[in-house]
């Protein structure tokens, strides 16, 4: 027995080694639908994962409190006594441009328990001259390099530091900014945020609290999951309110002591005009005693002192004029997700994977697993002598079926090992590596999913030894004698096109067999239709992804946003200060076009995401508004205009937060309050969110007159160094604030586009590899099925052509038939996903381009010419004397 | 005479040295145009091997098969698949109808590659199937599937009509009705038809019998007075 057990071992061997081909096609299809699932499904986790750790290393804030005026003590203390605030530290930082450059840095003060600096090399700053920067700085500077800041005008100056040369003593990284490039808005240089570093307070001139940071005690998960981010957003939500209440009361005291000063002056001058007019009284009653020089001579010092008085007088009337409308003191509290642009996006990018998870690996699994159950219950009916032989022989039901599971068995845990190897280290890494390029999280924790990798052993292990199995186990049914016959062939049989005379009538002779031959295997011929379909259908979404995004900038800044910069003033600065930056606007060379608007970040918040920021923006002459933005409808590119009763906002926040024209919206600002706004139009836009109206309907909705506070500015050069020239030559004015570009979300669009390419890529990759598997195997099923009738036709004398061609026709029409279902399944699929993918404030075109088709459809049929090029010399090597054996 | 066919001192060696095989070995025979040849061997004798270099299926080792003035043993892969194609009508033993076709489209399957085909229609009109012109194989019996096949080779219009065991996997009676079918024919249409067949029992049949046996020719006769299949029992 036990030699006989060892010759069944040896066939089941064989049955490997002679059908290697099959066997590797089903582990290359098991691994490539194991590896496309797992990976996906385990990268946005991953990378969670990984930001969590990295957050949690740096002990990241929950919250954050931003004044922009210093915390008293006594605001410190209702800080740290706000609901659920286990620990809070304060800190404060001063933006600056690092000397003779554009690049801007933040100067923070160092914390040491909370969002603290984690020192990659060297250590942090210890005496006032000392500082860590950013670890991305550490192929430009060395430890041991001094450093000098600058103001906007590059003097070495920087308003709130004692000095401006430091000496670096380390590199660190931080938790709360983790992008690589933009890591938000300054007033400093250029206006967008390049870099920080790390002082001590010591550094500072009278250090004063700006910034608190939060630890919450009731929060439960980690970073990113719902219940926690819900939680965080509900504290802040409840802690605004009572941190107005405190920002008015600093306000007053603000007031109540710059009216202390201000009256002390007044009587002051009062004084001196006393004292000056006596003077003057004693000058006139004496003037007769005096000659015309000698009275000259005195009444130069008393007119002198006048000129000084009428000077302070004047200076005492602004700043009490200030005092009344000048910026109120805020105290803006904010999540994670709201402070912290990285954290917001990193988060954003993890879930746009998730997202691909569930539709791509889908796909990809469902064709996989068709094509191995047809080939494997293809092994089953082609072994039926094999299992008669053994049967008759007296082995057990079982030994005979051993060869089927063994082989399903084999190739599935092969194929399932293969692909969830690759899928847990390779994939994730590399998306994660594209990711890297713009976050500073380093350390990517490739975590084994047991969950995904059982489920689809589970699924490969089915789909490998049930079909085949079941296959023989109904053949294993009959009686070994009868088992022993050949199979009849499938009896050949009418189709529904021979009813249609039109059309088979004009049908040749050849492609009347390729019709019958289509519709003899009813399943396959769906296989090949769908394993073809899917392919076609995941290489255009891959493809149309790729161009939407990048059609994203294009469009935007080539029909829609004509400004490139928008140019923050500050409308309570000096009459004299806002001349003099009025003059620089206007001498800046290369301003094509320029007008004033009034520009403010509000907030939406719809529902279903997280917050949106909105720029709200009230142009001064909403005739000219056109030259800068284009307000027009998505769907007809009919111009909107400005009206009375109502704003314009872009059509993304529409979708967002669901409001339709005639609707209304809710925005909020700095401080909470809530703006409801009446929709008068929808205009389109690409990337970010906008909302427009005239200067009336501002007066009606916000209850003042607009204070128009920025230049919206066109140049005629619109690169990036031109445009970061101007803006820090305009920022270099002290009335100016800061400066938006245009041209930021243009690069927040690149990163995710470039993170976004790798995916398509990796994934147009795999799906080609399954389009080539898919037609490869059916193929070959189709052609060792048929050897017998090949054989037969080469006898009949066909030529070698002839012969691949009576095999691939029904192979080409049938790829065909795939590739156009394909198309339809394609435009769906990329509908699907570029509905959810792109960012929450981007809206993309979902048009898909005639060439998303064309090299989707072209690549398939390459694929179909190379199985034929496989398969001709297969073809080629049947042998013709086969067709004169008995069936077998 | 002039021979139609000739085959002329025709070797298929297998291996060399210690382990030659030689299937055929040294055989040479002529036939006259119109003959009905029987070329009888047990299982083994070699005659398989004739008959797939006949047929332009395979080429032998030396020697020349001279076909209707055609060398076809110099002949090359594709002057082979043309000379199969124009040359050579095939009966096969388990008929090898294509199982997705009707009758009539097996037929039109071979005279659509021919030159000089003959109407399939005509042709199965002739072997007594034009009832069954649109059945399937399946629908078919035994012998009226070897019908088909014969149709089918008939259609082509070929020089040589080459059947492998036509009877092998038929009846008695069924058996005898193809044969008849297959001699009717040679007569009629002064076409040569050549069976392979394993029994000897048929013989008397032909116009022309050559005996197979381990590779040579053991008899080579021309019968002057052919029986009719009627006649022979076996």
């Amino acid at each position: 027995m036990a030699a006989m057990k060892k010759t069944l071992n040896q066939n089941i061997f064989r049955e490997f080694k002679f059908s290697f081909a099959r066997f590797i096609s089903i582990v290359i299809l098991i691994s490539l639908g194991v590896y496309v699932l797992v990976g996906l499904k385990v990268t946005g986790h991953d990378m969670r994962i990984t930001g969590n750790n990295y957050y949690t290393a740096h002990k990241m804030a929950d919250a954050y409190v931003e004044g922009n005026t210093s915390f008293t003590r006594a605001d410190q203390k209702y800080i740290k006594q706000l609901p659920h605030v286990s620990k809070a530290e304060f800190s404060t930082y001063r933006d600056a441009v690092i000397k003779n450059t554009h690049t801007t840095v933040r100067l923070l003060s160092n914390t040491s328990q909370i969002s603290t600096n984690n020192v990659t090399k060297g250590r942090l700053p210890k005496a006032a001259n000392e500082i860590a920067l950013n670890n991305s700085e550490r192929g430009k500077y060395q430890i041991g390099d001094s450093i000098t800041f600058a103001n906007n005008k590059n003097q070495s100056k920087v308003s709130g530091l004692k000095q401006t040369t430091f000496k670096i003593v380390g590199f660190v990284t931080s938790s709360d900014y983790i992008n690589k490039q933009n890591l938000g808005t300054t007033t400093a240089g250029t206006g967008e945020l390049n870099s920080f570093g790390v002082i001590t307070k010591a550094a500072f001139k009278n250090y004063q609290p700006t910034v608190a940071k939060l630890d919450y005690n009731n929060l439960r998960g980690s970073s990113y999951d719902n219940e926690f981010e819900n939680q965080i957003q509900q504290n802040v939500n409840d802690s605004q309110r009572g941190l107005n209440h405190r920002a008015n009361l600093r306000q007053a005291a603000l007031v109540n002591r710059a009216k202390h000063k201000i009256n002390q002056q007044a009587t002051e001058l009062k004084r001196q005009q006393t004292a000056l007019n006596k003077r003057r009284t004693q000058l006139s009653a004496s003037a007769s005693r005096l000659s015309a020089t000698q009275r000259r001579q005195a009444n130069r010092p008393i007119k002198a002192a006048q000129a000084r008085i009428d000077q302070a007088k004047q200076k005492l009337q602004t700043t009490s004029n200030k005092l009344n409308s000048g910026n109120r003191v805020t105290y803006q509290i904010q999540s994670r997700n709201d402070y912290n642009l990285g954290y917001n996006e990193y988060g954003e990018n993890s879930r746009k994977i998730d997202l691909l998870s569930n539709s791509f690996p889908i796909i990809f699994f469902a064709v996989a697993i068709l094509v191995c159950v047809i080939t494997m219950s293809r092994m089953g009916e082609e072994s039926r002598i094999q299992l008669g032989t053994l049967r008759a022989l007296g082995y057990s039901k079982f030994d005979t079926m051993k060869v089927f599971l063994s082989y399903g068995f084999l190739s599935g845990l092969i194929g399932t090992g293969l692909g969830a190897w690759i899928g847990t280290t390779f994939l994730p890494t590399q998306i994660f590596k594209t990711y890297s390029a713009n976050f500073s999280v380093p350390d990517f924790h490739a975590l084994i999913s047991v969950k995904w990798i059982l489920i689809s052993l589970l699924i490969s292990l089915v789909c490998t030894t049930v079909p085949g199995a079941y296959v023989a186990g109904r053949s294993l049914k009959e009686y070994p004698a009868t088992l022993m016959l050949p199979k009849k062939p499938k009896r050949g049989a009418k189709i529904l096109l021979e009813r249609v005379p039109f059309i088979w009538k004009r049908l040749s002779f050849n492609y009347k067999v390729t019709f019958r031959n289509i519709f003899r295997f009813k399943l396959r011929m769906m296989m090949t239709i769908l394993g073809v379909m899917g392919c076609t259908a995941l290489l255009i979404t891959g493809f149309g992804m790729r161009d939407s995004l990048s059609g994203v900038n294009t469009k935007q800044y080539h029909e829609i946003v004509h400004y490139d910069i928008i140019s923050i003033f500050n409308p309570s600065a000096t009459t004299k200060q806002k001349q003099a930056y009025e003059r620089a606007v206007n001498n800046t060379s290369g301003i094509k076009y320029q007008t004033q608007i009034y520009y403010e970040g509000l907030t939406a918040k719809p529902r279903a995401t997280n917050n949106q920021s909105v720029s709200l923006m009230v142009p001064k002459q909403p005739t000219k508004l056109n030259q800068f933005i284009t307000l027009q409808n998505p769907d007809s590119n009919k111009a909107i205009r400005l009206s009375n009763n109502g704003a314009i906002i872009t059509d993304k926040l529409a979708h967002l937060t669901n409001t339709k024209v005639g609707g209304h919206i809710t925005l909020t600002n700095s401080t909470g309050k809530h703006y409801r706004i009446k929709v008068s139009g929808i205009t389109q836009m690409y990337v970010g969110h906008s909302v427009y109206m005239n200067a009336n309907y501002y007066h009606h909705r916000f209850g003042k007159r607009v204070a128009y506070n920025a230049n919206m500015l066109k140049l005629n050069n619109r690169s990036d160094g031109n445009i970061n020239r101007v803006a820090s030559d305009l920022n270099q004015q002290p009335a100016a604030l800061t400066s938006i570009q245009s041209n930021g979300a243009k690069k927040m669009v690149d990163n995710l586009l470039g993170g976004l390419n790798n995916i398509v890529l990796i994934i147009t990759i795999a799906a080609s590899a399954l389009a080539f598997v898919v037609l490869f195997t059916l193929t070959n099923i189709n052609v060792s099925e048929r050897e017998r009738e090949l054989a037969t036709i080469k006898v009949l004398g066909f030529y070698p052509g002839e012969v691949i061609m009576y095999v691939f026709r029904e192979t080409f029409i049938l790829t065909f038939v795939g590739i156009l279902v394909g198309f339809v399944g394609g435009a769906w699929l990329h509908n699907f996903i570029m509905q959810t993918l792109p960012p929450d404030n981007a809206h993309v075109d979902l048009t898909l381009l005639w060439t998303n088709f064309a090299t989707s459809a072209g690549l398939t049929i390459i694929f179909a010419f190379m199985v034929m090029f496989l398969m001709a010399s297969k073809i080629k090597n049947i042998d013709m004397l086969g067709a004169l054996k008995g069936v077998d | 005479m002039l021979a139609y066919i000739d085959v002329k001192h025709s070797y298929k060696i297998y291996g060399s040295g210690e382990n030659e095989t030689r299937a055929n070995d040294d055989i040479s025979f002529s036939l006259a145009k119109g003959e009905l040849t029987i070329i009888v061997g047990a299982s083994g004798a070699g005659k398989s091997t004739l008959l797939n270099i006949l047929g332009g299926m395979d080429t032998n080792t030396k020697g020349d098969v001279i076909i209707n003035g055609k060398n076809i043993s110099k002949y090359d892969q594709r002057q082979l698949t043309t000379y199969r194609r124009h040359s050579i009508g095939f009966v096969f033993q388990f008929y090898n109808l294509i199982p997705n076709l009707t009758s009539l489209e097996n037929v039109q399957l071979a005279s659509e590659i021919a030159p000089d085909a003959l109407d399939g229609e005509q042709v199965l009109n002739d072997v007594g199937l034009a009832k069954r012109m649109d059945n399937f194989p399946s629908e078919l019996s035994g012998g009226e599937q070897q019908r088909v096949s014969i149709a089918r080779a008939i259609a082509k219009n070929p020089e040589i009509l080459l059947c492998d065991e036509p009877t092998g996997a038929l009846d008695y009676h069924t058996g005898k009705k193809v044969l008849k079918l297959l001699q009717d024919f040679c007569h009629n249409s002064n076409k040569n038809v050549i069976i392979v067949t394993h029994n000897a029992a048929i013989k008397p049949m032909g116009d022309h019998v050559i005996e197979i046996g381990d590779g040579k020719v053991r008899e080579d006769k021309v019968v002057k007075k052919p029986v009719s299949v009627e006649k022979i029992e076996w």
